[in-house]
């Protein structure tokens, strides 16, 4: 009995030598595999460190879940490169009543859906009316004024209740009737829309979570047929990893390179690597509780003056949070950023200082607001009521970074905060309670300003703790409102930008939110392998994670696309990892045997 | 071995599994956390949408139906769904486990074999200059945070070097199959479990020492000795098998510590198994998830401790007699 | 476990009362320790490498001021600026004196892994000297939760309690103490037992001495110095799972801990920048403090325990 266990323990070592060995003789054969493939597959890797939540279009909200979709859902019109500009997609052509209010477009013919079902004015007609009795969030701001009707299979007439200025453009994701048809309400909840069926130019073919996501090209793509046969996202637990992956070759392209390094690659001084970010409108903003009158919630008094919100915003150096948390790739900004498009941005008035990094003009501010250290606390004080405010920081994004600064500035002032951290989906549902004071968050604006002027539109202000509201201010300003709801019918485009730029200045009067910075994604691709990226809009837009799959169709491999010369680093690299390894584990299993010997010696 | 003995373990694997039961029910109630919180401000749902996801969610009725509900559900192995993927917790344990059981199975293997081989050496030749040699390498080891020692590994044999993947599983781009996908999984495992080992060789090691150092004075040894059996004989014999009892229970014990090792190693390496789901959901608050998470390594640990006292029970004669 | 004989100073005043005749050799069994402790030389320069430690963290506001602590104090600095004569070990991810950053967490690292132990070996004692001087029912039922903290998962229990409860140094540091006990009450009951068979105890319970009588006159003596050995071990335990909590980023935000200043450094991608003066301090202190706080456990449990051996 005893000497069989001392024989195990022998086993045993012997096993762990060997596998040890393994990963040795793994590097070098499967790199050899590699090379011998000469895969005939062209993949175009992603790395991201976001892992998808649905691919259900009617429940995901994360970047990554639009990029998907910008891939497998069609849209009736597509947007150009340069600047947005209206384009062809599934339908060919267009044409508007007097009026503006009906359009009538033409499908191209023949299209179909990935499995083969034809792709019809019946899908589109279906997305339409069912978004709108179902209330889904990512279709409503497009389809919510309209009707849609099919008077045959390639023709679908489009009627909005108002003047809409974003028509003819109609950039809803379209889903294939034959199978939503087949899910009611309630299953569609937790629909995970796995079956894969795509109007895209590729589809879904493989997923397995936090690891990795494989799309195909869908054979029935009626589109620019793409250069790549697949597309595939790989998962990464944090950028550092991610971006190794990227120098190391092991990736193709990564959507969040480390602030700190990204200067380096855009300067061209990192090889085989170019950056290829850019902004999407992406900003972000200190919200603060406004404590709108009709809404709910129990927000700090405080921050209903708007002196006091204002004081918030001198208080924040914005130009020290953009040099060290963004390393320098991001600009100030003061209010909203309403679209992708930078010719919506907020200008101010010559000759007015924007809010800067001012504390002795916030601690006036905040004196004339009536806030003062009557009780010598260091912490200002009103009517027995501290100014104390609840600071929600979420557990993962940027907020993080920029939270230490901002409580720190604030304190300076004499305002006090109690940090406290939660996710992402609880610090929403706080939100839609009207349950916080400040909180860091970020929005990504859309190419048309409607959807994100609307937000802070006292419609959108949470009056059921149930339902929420996307007015994360809690701000309700008649001003604004009337301004927002002009623009919307505005068909003008010059009257209607100089609507949203009015809208823009009664937001930066009013301070609901203290908006820090834009900033920009921090993209790189592997500059040895791939060409022919496309920037949207132009010049100052990223390549990819965008308004569309533009890059994807027009991606080019370098020299045919194979990757060839990094396998054979990668494989005389893998053989010499190996021999160590086996180095370590022939040690053990070496030192084992000689000892034994002496021993036995002895 | 006495049949009471292994009843008797049994059934006190058996309680602890149901105080474990008993205490993730309550742990995730008391957590503050709206299970349609992912939904709020966004979908408008009906009252029969929001019913429904609650049903789901098992959250319906009163707290001892939830609990009965939650009893019977977990027997039947139903987790629920998670938060976060609104998948069943089961599905997603089940995608996780293969990559976990790899891991931390390859490194438990390596880690008693390499620890327990040490351990012996050191204890059994004390003040060598292997001993001495040894017993400083493996405490430098024992002090160093996993998650740092992943962080060197990554960046200095990964990253820098090329010597092996950053992260992953497997190459998804090249479609392996037969021995080639398996030395490319072992291709990605090295690193984690080069890791996971080294963080804890150390305590083996050093519990191994301190066993043989315990039985080396042992008067049956020295009666060996002056029987003129070789010193190699004496300790392979009778050293090593009465020193590695103490051994088996700290096996069993660890294998619960290893576990939550693989929460950073696999954090570190983006390698997508259970320590990996463990992390997103606590980042997620994702507490079906969690409650599936832990209930499940609970009852890995009771298991192998379950196992560990067996074999207690087999290999020491005096453990396991009627009392 | 050899109980020290009476013996009083020969050349002293003769002892009188019986307290004085414990405090005696009491005395005596400490000074004994320390020259024991004196000639186990791994073990004597651990306890000075973490004296060390303490007097850094103690030291802290002399070498660096605190305001070197927020978040804006690197406004005007580079980031990731290489050791130099006005930054001894450089600058962070953004721009903050490093070496301010490794002291004030010294004080945050320690408090934590020192606090977590004190809360730690409290309830270990309580409920290991109760399981094991109690029969029946509660010591069973005491055992049982003692088992049940050995085998959930103890890191991800301690994230969840963090979260539920808050993330202050205190907080963090009565989580890692409230999972991490059950090893110390495992080894107390153990010992108890032992002692529970010994012949003084059994006479002090024979000539009528209450339970509290016995446990805190005679068998908490006797568990004593296994208990102080037991929580230098635990020790290096929490300050490892103080700093795995704060690398994964579910540690208080607000204080700079070893750990956190790692995570940080990962977030500022220092390692890929090869700026070893940002993550090698912290993980080498994680790994120096450990190592002398273990080194020092291991001598004191060999004093306590002479079966063991010298090295």
């Amino acid at each position: 009995m005893k000497q069989r266990l001392a024989r195990m323990m022998g086993g045993l070592t012997v096993v762990a030598g060997v596998a040890v060995a393994i990963p040795s003789i793994g590097s070098s054969a499967s790199m050899a595999s590699a090379a011998d493939d000469g895969k005939d597959k062209v993949s175009f890797t992603v790395g991201v460190t976001q892992d998808i939540d649905t691919l259900n279009v009617t429940a995901g909200y994360l970047v990554i879940d639009y990029e998907i979709w910008n891939l497998t859902l069609p849209t009736l019109t597509d947007k150009a490169s340069a600047d947005f500009a209206i384009q062809p997609s599934m339908a060919e052509s267009w044409t508007g009543s007097d009026d503006g209010l009906t359009w009538t477009y033409t499908l191209g013919d023949g299209l179909k859906w990935s499995d083969g079902e034809p792709m019809t004015a019946d899908d589109v007609v279906y997305t339409v009316t069912r978004s709108i009795e179902e209330g889904w969030f990512n279709h409503t701001a497009v389809t919510g004024n309209l009707t849609a009707t099919s008077p045959d299979p390639r023709t679908v007439v489009i009627t909005s209740s108002v003047p809409d200025p974003k028509l003819p453009v109609l950039d809803f994701y379209v889903v294939p009737k034959h199978i939503y048809e087949k899910i009611d309400a309630e299953a569609l909840t937790t629909y995970p829309a796995d079956d894969n069926v795509s109007g895209g130019p590729f589809m879904i073919t493989e997923r397995t979570e936090s690891e990795f996501v494989r799309l195909e090209k869908n054979p029935n793509w009626f589109g620019t047929e793409p250069k790549i046969d697949e597309v595939i996202y790989r998962i990464f637990a944090t950028p550092e990893a991610q971006y190794s992956a990227l120098t190391a070759g092991e990736i193709d392209a990564v959507d969040d390179v480390p602030s700190s390094l990204y200067a380096t690659v855009a300067a061209g001084d990192v090889k085989n690597l170019e950056s290829i970010g850019g902004s999407n409108g992406s900003f972000s903003e200190l919200a603060m509780n406004n404590g709108c009158e009709t809404g709910i919630g129990d927000g700090h008094p405080a921050l209903k003056d708007k002196l006091v919100r204002q004081a918030i915003n001198w208080s924040i150096d914005r130009d020290l949070l953009i040099e060290k948390v963004l390393a320098g790739t991001g600009v100030p900004a003061f209010t909203i950023v309403p679209s992708a498009n930078p010719a919506f941005d907020f200008v101010p008035a010559p000759g007015v200082q924007t809010y800067s990094y001012d504390p002795e003009k916030a601690k006036a501010l905040l004196d004339e607001a009536g806030w003062v250290d009557s009780d010598d606390s260091g912490v200002r004080d009103k009517d027995g009521v501290e100014l104390n405010l609840r600071y929600f920081d979420r557990s993962v994004g940027t907020g993080t970074a920029t939270t230490g600064y901002i409580t720190d500035w604030l304190k300076d002032v004499g305002i006090a905060t109690e940090v406290q951290t939660f996710d992402e989906d609880t610090l929403t549902a706080l939100q839609g309670k009207g349950e916080f004071d400040l909180f860091t968050w970020g929005w990504t604006p859309f190419v048309d300003p409607d959807t994100m002027l609307s937000y802070l539109t006292s419609a959108n202000v949470p009056v059921d703790p149930d339902a929420g509201g996307y007015n994360d201010a809690n701000w309700c300003n008649a001003e604004y409102d009337a301004l927002y709801e002009a623009q919307k019918v505005e068909l003008d485009p010059d009257k209607r930008a100089d609507l949203v730029q009015q809208a823009l200045q009664v937001f930066y009067d009013e301070a609901p939110y203290a908006v820090l910075y834009k900033y920009d994604l921090l993209m790189a691709i592997r500059s040895d392998r791939w060409t022919n990226m496309v920037r949207q809009p132009s010049v100052t837009g990223p390549v990819l994670f965008n308004q569309g799959n533009l890059s994807y169709l027009a991606l080019t491999p370098v020299g045919g696309g194979g990757d060839d010369e990094g396998s054979n680093t990668a494989l005389i690299i893998g053989i010499i990892g190996g021999v160590v390894v086996a180095g370590i584990a022939g040690f053990f299993l070496f030192k084992k045997r000689r000892t034994s010997s002496d021993d036995d010696r002895e | 071995m006495n049949p009471w003995f292994v009843v008797k373990k049994l059934w006190v694997s058996f309680v602890l599994l149901g105080f474990v039961l008993v205490f993730n029910f309550f742990l995730f109630r008391i957590v503050d956390r709206d299970p349609l919180a992912k939904y709020r401000g966004r979908s408008k749902l009906s009252p029969e949408q929001k019913a429904g996801l609650i049903k789901q969610f098992g959250l319906d009725g009163s707290k001892w139906e939830q609990f009965t509900a939650y009893v019977r559900n977990t027997v039947r192995l139903d987790f629920g769904r998670s938060f976060d993927s609104r998948r069943l917790v089961s599905d997603e344990i089940i995608d996780r486990l293969g990559p976990t059981l790899l891991l931390v199975g390859i490194s438990t293997v390596l880690t008693i074999g390499i620890g327990l081989w040490i351990g012996i050496r050191a204890g059994w030749r004390r003040g060598s200059r292997f001993d001495k040699a040894s017993t400083a390498s493996t405490m430098v080891l024992y002090a160093t945070p996993e998650f740092f020692l992943g962080m060197l590994l990554l960046s200095y044999l990964a990253a820098r070097t090329g010597w092996f993947p950053v992260g992953g599983v497997r190459d998804v781009t090249a479609d392996y199959t037969g021995f080639a996908a398996v030395l490319d999984r072992a291709h990605h495992l090295a690193l984690p479990v080069l890791t996971l080992t080294l963080g804890y060789l150390g305590s083996y090691a050093l519990v191994m020492r301190t066993s043989m150092l315990d039985t080396a004075g042992e008067d049956y040894l020295v009666t060996a000795r002056a029987k003129g059996l070789r010193d190699a004989d004496v300790m392979k014999r009778h050293a090593v098998p009465n020193a590695l009892l103490p051994s088996v229970s700290l096996i069993a014990i660890s294998f619960g510590f290893i576990l939550g090792g693989a929460i950073t190693t696999e954090t570190v390496f983006s390698y997508p198994g259970l320590g990996l789901a463990t992390y997103d959901a606590i980042g997620n608050t994702d507490l079906p998830m969690l409650q599936g998470l832990f209930l499940f390594s609970s009852a890995a640990v009771i298991f192998f401790n379950l196992i560990a006292d067996l074999l207690y029970g087999v290999l020491d004669p005096r453990v396991g007699r009627p009392e | 476990m050899t109980t020290p004989t009476i013996a009083g100073p020969s050349n002293g005043p003769p002892l009188k009362t019986p307290r004085q005749v414990t405090r005696a050799r009491r005395l005596l069994a400490a000074r004994r320790m320390w020259a024991q402790l004196r000639s186990d030389r791994a073990g004597f320069i651990g306890l000075i490498v973490f004296g060390l430690f303490v007097v850094m963290a103690l030291a802290a506001p002399l070498i660096a001021d605190v305001s070197e602590l927020r978040a804006d104090a690197g406004r005007g600095r580079p980031n990731l600026a290489p050791p130099s004569r006005e930054f001894l070990l450089g600058t962070d991810g953004i721009g903050r004196d490093v070496l301010a950053q490794l002291v004030w967490g010294a004080r945050v690292s320690l408090y934590i892994g020192l606090l977590a132990t004190f809360v730690a070996v409290v309830i270990g004692s309580v409920i290991g000297l109760i399981s094991g001087y109690a029969k029946g029912r509660v010591g069973s039922l005491l055992l049982a939760v003692d088992d049940f903290f050995l085998v959930i998962p103890f890191l991800p229990l301690a994230i969840v309690l963090a979260a539920i409860l808050g993330r202050s140094p205190n907080v963090l540091a009565v989580v890692i103490g409230v999972t991490s006990w059950a090893g110390s009450a495992r080894l107390v009951r153990a010992q108890v037992l032992t002692l529970s068979q010994r012949g003084y105890v059994e006479r002090s319970r024979a000539l009528g001495s209450r339970g509290r009588h016995v446990v805190t006159r005679h068998v908490l003596p006797g568990v004593a110095p296994l208990i102080i050995a037991n929580a230098t071990l635990i020790v290096p335990a929490a300050i490892l799972t103080e700093s795995t909590l704060a690398f994964l980023g579910f540690g208080d935000r607000n204080s700079p801990s070893w750990g956190k200043m790692l995570g940080d450094a990962q977030d500022a991608a220092a390692i890929t920048q090869n700026a070893w003066w940002y993550f090698l301090p912290p993980g080498l202190c994680i790994i120096g403090v450990v190592l002398a706080f273990t080194v020092f456990g291991r001598a004191l449990e060999q004093i306590f325990n002479p079966k063991l051996g010298g090295r």
